[in-house]
């Protein structure tokens, strides 16, 4: 479909601070403090552990490394998912401010009549904005936590063998990294199909706002949050609407198993838990959820097209 | 296909406000019109409508198509430039011709880089850099570089200097129009552009109150300079327009003959904005 990948292309370039200069700063500082720590790190064991103690420390970890891999590869893993957080929380925001400015801002700057005189329908180009606030920019995200991870694999391996550690270049092959990638990338994936229903109203408010799609976003939220908050007592609304903008829905599962590998932490757990199975894209699937989510995510979707199209100026 | 423009009743109203009033026009190809009128007359909201960006009553066929339904197929032949400054800021000159090259069939790429080395519109400036002549001269020559039947100038020398906008409109006729081609106009700069239209269309409070060819205008509209002996005569004759100057009268009359009017005395040729002002205050 070339005429989308132009119009994926327009948005990378519109929005090349959030999606790309946005994560690789904060993966600049990410990388930092690690390069830091380690060093830090490798002065403390230098100065601060006796011999006798460093022996011991080699010992317990040796004795953990030959037990079980499994334990190794399930920890390495989390420790690399933990990488990636503080870029996919950032591109959530990123993706926020996106959507709702899209189809406000090219009106705003009039540039809707340049776009418009392009043989580009309306549909394609409000699908190509969707597209890139659900799954490109926290893509692009993931892309860039991916490098800090290997960056983290690389400082780690250097500090372990500098310091004569049991695992050294060792984390390379341990380390559960395509797992780990495969699952980001699917997390993605469906968390975008997830919280499609969230994302397109950003897409609705942005489309229909006279001025600050901000607040046409969020006053209807707080207002149907305030008043269910009033006469029902309960949160349901706002907690749905975070769960579908969070995925949290979509990490229960993941969520449990981590709790699980807390409690049995000791005994070992079998790895593969950790990352997403072809089974659990099954459950997922299987979710009622997500299919109601999508189909109230294409109705605002079809009222973002036909403002696009009706409401030029 | 011979009308690119062909309407029956098009009319467009906001609430009680009459934008345009019911109007039936014939365009084919071949044409340059000049879309004339006061301000707020409706010339923006007719070509809108023709462009597909805004909804309407009454029939509008453009090339065949309904253009509000059906804007995105229409503008494979349809080029426009509806205001000024409409680029998007944000964007380098390379990044967009990448763009319109990407999505535009008939987009002529080396035409357009050709067209852009005349002019001080470097490829990797951004935007919001250029100045406002340059930007005018960016969006022409994409506008330009568009193989389109038809093409829509709304204002498109707003702001810009006398000589840029003799060479524009010298560019647009030399460069670019032809048989196979037509091009509407309005701007409020008439005198610049009567040069190059074939026809004129006059739209006084939403209403289409002239829409010939430039030939039939300078027959049909003449004014005649008349001694204050001849006023009676001149007056039994209907004129349309009439002002003072110098002591002579000067009476503008629509569809009598030259004959006639030879008759009261020295017949005079009108310009297009003469002939506007003519109709619109008469």
């Amino acid at each position: 479909m070339p005429v989308f990948f132009q119009l994926l292309k327009r948005e990378a370039i519109e929005h090349r601070n959030g999606m790309i200069l946005t994560p690789l700063i904060v993966a600049a500082l990410i990388a930092l403090t690690m390069l830091f720590g380690s060093i830090t790190g490798s002065q403390m064991i230098d100065i601060e552990l006796s011999p006798s103690d460093r022996a011991e420390i080699m010992e317990e970890l040796q004795e953990e490394l030959d037990e079980e891999n499994v334990q190794v590869e399930t920890a390495l893993g989390i420790g690399l998912f933990t990488l990636s957080v503080p870029l996919l929380g950032i591109s959530l925001i990123v993706s926020l401010f996106m959507l709702l400015g899209s189809l406000y801002d090219e009106r705003s700057e009039r540039s809707i009549l340049f776009w418009k005189s392009m043989p580009v329908s309306d549909t394609a180009t409000v699908l190509s904005k969707l597209v890139t606030g659900a799954l490109l920019i926290p893509f692009a995200a993931a892309i860039v936590s991916f490098g800090v991870q290997l960056f983290a694999l690389l400082v780690g391996s250097i500090f372990g063998s500098v310091n004569n550690l049991p695992i050294g270049f060792g984390v390379w092959t341990m380390a559960p990294i395509f797992k780990v990638w495969w699952t980001i990338t699917m997390l993605i994936f469906f968390g975008g199909l997830w919280a499609a229903p969230f994302l397109s109203w950003l897409l609705l408010a942005s489309s229909w706002a006279p001025r600050t799609p901000f607040l046409v976003a969020f006053v209807p939220i707080a207002a149907v949050s305030l008043l269910e908050a009033l006469f029902n007592k309960t949160s349901w609304f706002i907690t749905s609407v975070a769960d579908r903008f969070s995925g949290a829905g979509l990490l229960e599962r993941l969520g449990e198993r981590l709790e699980a590998f807390e409690e049995y932490g000791e005994r070992g757990l079998d790895g593969s838990d950790l990352f997403i199975s072809f089974g659990d894209i099954g459950a997922i699937l299987a979710m009622p959820g997500l299919w109601i989510g999508l189909i109230i995510a294409a109705g605002f979707t079809a009222g973002a097209i036909h403002i696009r199209r009706t409401k030029t100026l | 296909m011979s009308a690119v423009i062909s309407t029956r009743g098009l009319a467009k109203s906001y609430g009680e406000t009459k934008a345009l009033r019911p109007t039936d026009l014939e365009i084919p190809l071949g044409r340059v019109v000049g879309v004339i009128g006061a301000n707020g007359a409706g010339k923006t909201t007719m070509l809108n409508c023709i462009l597909g960006l805004l909804s309407y009553e009454g029939e509008l066929s453009v090339l065949g198509r309904e253009p509000y339904k059906d804007r995105a197929q229409l503008m494979h032949e349809v080029s426009y430039i509806a205001d000024v400054a409409t680029l998007p800021r944000w964007m380098k000159v390379g990044q967009i011709l990448d763009f319109v090259e990407g999505v535009h069939p008939k987009f002529d790429r080396a035409a357009c880089e050709a067209r852009l080395t005349k002019t001080k519109v470097r490829k990797d400036a951004r935007v919001r850099t250029l100045s406002k002549g340059m930007l005018a001269q960016l969006h022409l020559a994409i506008v330009m570089a568009i193989d389109a039947r038809l093409l829509v100038l709304d204002e498109p020398t707003l702001g810009l200097d006398i000589l840029f906008r003799k060479n524009f409109y010298e560019t647009l006729i030399s460069e670019y129009f032809d048989d196979s081609r037509t091009i509407l106009i309005t701007t409020h700069q008439v005198e610049e552009i009567e040069q190059i239209l074939t026809h004129a269309i006059f739209i006084k409070d939403g209403d289409v109150v002239v829409n010939a060819s430039m030939d039939e205008l300078a027959e049909q509209i003449l004014a005649v300079e008349v001694s204050p002996d001849q006023e009676e005569a001149a007056e039994a004759l209907g004129p349309i327009h009439k002002r003072k100057s110098l002591g002579r009268i000067i009476y503008t009359f629509e569809g009598q003959s030259r004959e006639a009017l030879e008759a009261l005395g020295q017949v005079h040729r009108l310009g297009l904005a003469d002939m506007f002002v003519a109709k619109m205050q008469g």
